[in-house]
């Protein structure tokens, strides 16, 4: 059988290659990998999984090694200081099905469904964790409260307040203080076709998520469930393609457009025999 | 590229040496300057030797090649020009391009005019060659000819006629045919017995035949 | 397994060509001869319609595929001796000729008659070849020392190259077209015209016969019979070396001038955004397999 017996032009890409794909991309854009406040932008030896090999390139022209990211808020606190932290994906790699790169938890039946690919990476990361003596440094003592048992007094007493100010810089640290963790993590997807006002849409399915060992489990649960909800409503909604829109040009002169599915295509993309494959068919003009 | 002024020369004159007349002069022993005109005004020199070592019976001095030459005003540098004829031989002054008017003057030692090719002498040979049909008359010295320049009938002779001249001499008495018939660009050669001048004068062009033509669409 | 797989069936496969095709278009100019004819020429020539064929012994063969010359240009010139007149002569002797007239030049000039002749559409040929597909790592000059990154934003990259190494390549003359009797004819009346067109009516008839030999010999030349697709081909093939120049021009032109298909190595697959830099992947292990029905390209990531 030809690759090209139901498209006029057929691409694939084998996990093996996806996953030196991945290597490179993070050799390249680190910063896509790494996130943390500015203490650890200034000093990415700080963060808690260590960068890995950079390319020479993102040194020659100064490209951030590390994402910023804002300060985290401590509720009632009324000062302008924040929590540090960073977090780091490590060891993405990629599995289409079947699954042979890496085990799944069992968690996640151990195994890929047909046309479906799992994500393993492992997230590190911490909270920078101030010792005693700079969060006595750092507390603000309001105005006490005063208790009014004779009904004397004609002055306000504050109320207790939980209120999250924006930090604008972060609580000094030592990396001592650095408490660092990492979670295995699973992600499950598929390539599916939406419907989207009528219009064809390429999208992709979370089918399962995993974090491994964490306890309690409701804990776990409930991280599982904070990142499950960022995935299905903050993040895969916007990597959705209009099909008719996917239109390519090889070199300037070819016009090439997905492949109708069809029962000799019925998966386009196909995620099968650890390979990714797309058909497409010349645009006649 | 051809030599168009043998087309647009309707007659001859040796006071004016053209591609259709030639004059040919023979020399006598010694040492002799000629000078080169056209149209009245100097264009160039040589030198000219017969003596009797020379074997060469004729010296063909070409005028058009006078022209073609940058011009020596001072005289300052000796002359390429050289010839040699043997005593008696004919010196031969002719055009062979389009360039017309010359004449030639010949001077022996110490500035001597010796021949004028102006006034023709006894001895001289003309030489024509006409290219326009039609009818001619050639003039000397009291004297007159009719000449007709015709096509030949049959072109397949063509070759044949320009091989060979046809010949005519002027004396005191007259030229030796009344009548003479050439093809164009065939050879007239008039043998001069007399002192005399040559003007062949066009009396009437022939006219043109319009050559058969095959139309390439007819109704 | 390779980590790539690209695979283009023959009507994928036959837009690549097609484009390649479209961009070839090479002159040529020179001259030869041609029995009394000096010829020069200038021609352009391009490739129109024929047949892409995928093999299945991993070649590609093109069959039929249409010669245009545009333009055909070629000028012929007749080496015409010079004619005089007089010569003749006026004293005969014994020994030979006393005194002979000098000759006065009717014509000379070399080469003495040239007419322009434009052979365009005038006869229809095909090109048939077989090719082997071959990858070829380009090392772009231009790059230099320059790192991969720098060398993609000046679009100096170096690149992997697809091109079409014949095997063996032929021109077929499949038809001369009716016109083709009606330019010989042109031919002679032009250099004809060109010898006499100067002349006044009344000349014309005496030029013409003066030169009739001339003429003869154009006329022999010129006589070509009936088999008019040996006289050209003859021309073109043997006299002029068109059909030598187009088979090279193709052979080389696809061989190396220019690949049906190229992309650049290391090759971008995210765009650089704002001062982050693109992401380049480095291609190699190319390798081309051609079988009846398609063209698989397969490569790996380094």
């Amino acid at each position: 059988m030809s690759f090209t017996d139901f498209c006029d032009v057929f691409a694939s890409a084998h996990e093996d290659g996806f996953n030196r794909i991945i290597r490179h991309i993070s050799m390249q854009r680190p910063s896509l990998f790494h996130y943390g406040t500015p203490s650890f932008v200034k000093n990415p030896k700080l963060l808690c999984c260590g960068i890995g090999e950079v390319h020479p390139e993102v040194i020659k022209r100064g490209n951030p090694l590390v994402t910023v990211m804002p300060y985290l808020p401590i509720p009632g606190y009324p000062g302008d200081a924040g929590l540090e932290f960073n977090f780091s994906l490590n060891r993405l790699e990629i599995d289409f099905f079947p699954t042979n790169v890496f085990e799944l938890p069992s968690e996640l039946n151990n195994k890929l469904g047909e046309q479906s690919f799992a994500l393993r990476a492992v997230v590190c990361g911490g909270i920078a964790c101030p010792d005693s003596r700079i969060l006595k440094e750092f507390v603000i003592y309001p105005e006490p409260y005063r208790p009014d048992f004779k009904g004397n007094s004609t002055r306000d007493n504050p109320s207790f307040s939980v209120s999250i100010n924006p930090p604008k810089r972060g609580l000094p640290f030592t990396e001592k203080g650095l408490q660092c963790f990492e979670l295995e993590l699973y992600v499950v997807l598929k390539f599916v076709r939406e419907d989207y006002n009528g219009e064809p849409v390429l999208g992709i399915e979370l089918q399962n998520l995993e974090l491994v060992d964490i306890k309690p489990d409701g804990l776990e649960n409930s991280m599982e469930c904070y990142m499950r909800t960022t995935l299905k409503l903050g993040i895969l909604p916007q990597l959705r393609v209009a099909f008719n829109a996917l239109a390519f040009e090889i070199g300037d002169f070819i016009s090439i457009v997905p492949t109708p599915i069809s029962t000799n295509v019925p998966f386009n993309p196909s995620v099968d025999n650890d390979t990714v494959s797309v058909f497409l068919t010349l645009e006649t003009p | 590229m051809f030599n168009k002024s043998l087309f647009r020369t309707f007659g001859a004159d040796t006071q004016q040496i053209n591609s259709s007349v030639m004059i040919a002069h023979p020399l006598s022993k010694g040492q002799f300057k000629g000078i080169v005109f056209r149209n009245d005004k100097q264009v160039g020199e040589f030198y000219i030797n017969s003596y009797a070592d020379v074997t060469a019976t004729q010296a063909d001095i070409d005028m058009a090649s006078f022209e073609k030459e940058p011009q020596d005003k001072c005289g300052c540098t000796a002359s390429s020009h050289q010839y040699q004829v043997k005593p008696d031989g004919y010196v031969f002054f002719f055009s062979s391009t389009g360039t017309d008017g010359f004449h030639v003057e010949l001077y022996a030692e110490e500035q001597k005019p010796v021949y004028n090719t102006r006034q023709l002498l006894k001895g001289d040979i003309v030489v024509s060659m006409l290219m326009r049909p039609g009818a001619y008359e050639i003039i000397g010295t009291d004297n007159k000819c009719i000449l007709t320049v015709n096509e030949p009938e049959d072109k397949n002779d063509y070759q044949q006629h320009l091989s060979r001249a046809v010949t005519l001499s002027l004396n005191e008495k007259g030229f030796s045919s009344k009548e003479v018939t050439v093809v164009p660009g065939q050879g007239l050669v008039i043998s001069l017995e007399t002192d005399s001048n040559i003007l062949v004068k066009l009396l009437k062009a022939a006219p043109h035949k319009e050559q058969d033509r095959v139309p390439r669409w007819t109704k | 397994m390779s980590h790539i797989t690209l695979a283009a069936n023959e009507r994928a496969f036959n837009k690549l060509v097609d484009r390649a095709r479209d961009y070839f278009h090479p002159s040529t100019s020179g001259s030869g001869s041609f029995g009394p004819f000096s010829v020069s020429y200038n021609a352009g020539v391009k490739l129109g319609s024929g047949s892409i064929d995928l093999q299945s012994d991993n070649s590609v063969r093109i069959d039929e595929m249409d010669i245009i010359y545009d333009p055909l240009n070629v000028t012929f010139g007749i080496d015409i001796p010079t004619i005089t007149i007089g010569g003749f002569c006026i004293i005969p002797s014994f020994w030979g000729c006393i005194l002979r007239a000098p000759k006065i030049t009717l014509f000379d000039a070399n080469p003495d008659i040239s007419v322009p002749i434009n052979f365009d559409g005038i006869f229809q040929s095909e090109i048939s070849g077989a090719f082997r597909i071959i990858p070829k790592f380009y090392n772009n000059p231009a790059k230099g020392t320059l790192t991969d990154h720098d060398a993609h934003d000046l679009n100096v990259a170096n690149e992997w190259q697809f091109y079409l190494d014949p095997i063996w390549l032929d021109i077929d003359i499949i038809d001369i077209a009716d016109t083709a009797g009606n330019l010989i004819q042109s031919i002679t009346d032009g250099i004809i015209d060109s010898l006499l067109g100067w002349a006044p009516g009344w000349a014309r008839a005496i030029v013409k016969a003066i030169l009739s030999p001339v003429i003869a010999l154009i006329r022999a030349a010129l006589d070509i019979g009936d088999d008019i697709q040996e006289w050209l081909s003859n021309l073109f093939g043997v006299s002029l070396g068109l059909f030598d120049f187009v088979v090279t021009a193709v052979a080389d032109y696809f061989a190396s001038k220019y690949p049906i298909f190229q992309f650049e190595t290391p090759f971008k697959i995210l765009d650089g955004n704002g001062s982050l830099i693109p992401i380049l992947i480095p291609i190699g292990d190319v390798g081309v397999n051609v079988t009846d029905t398609e063209m698989v390209i397969t490569s790996n990531i380094a």
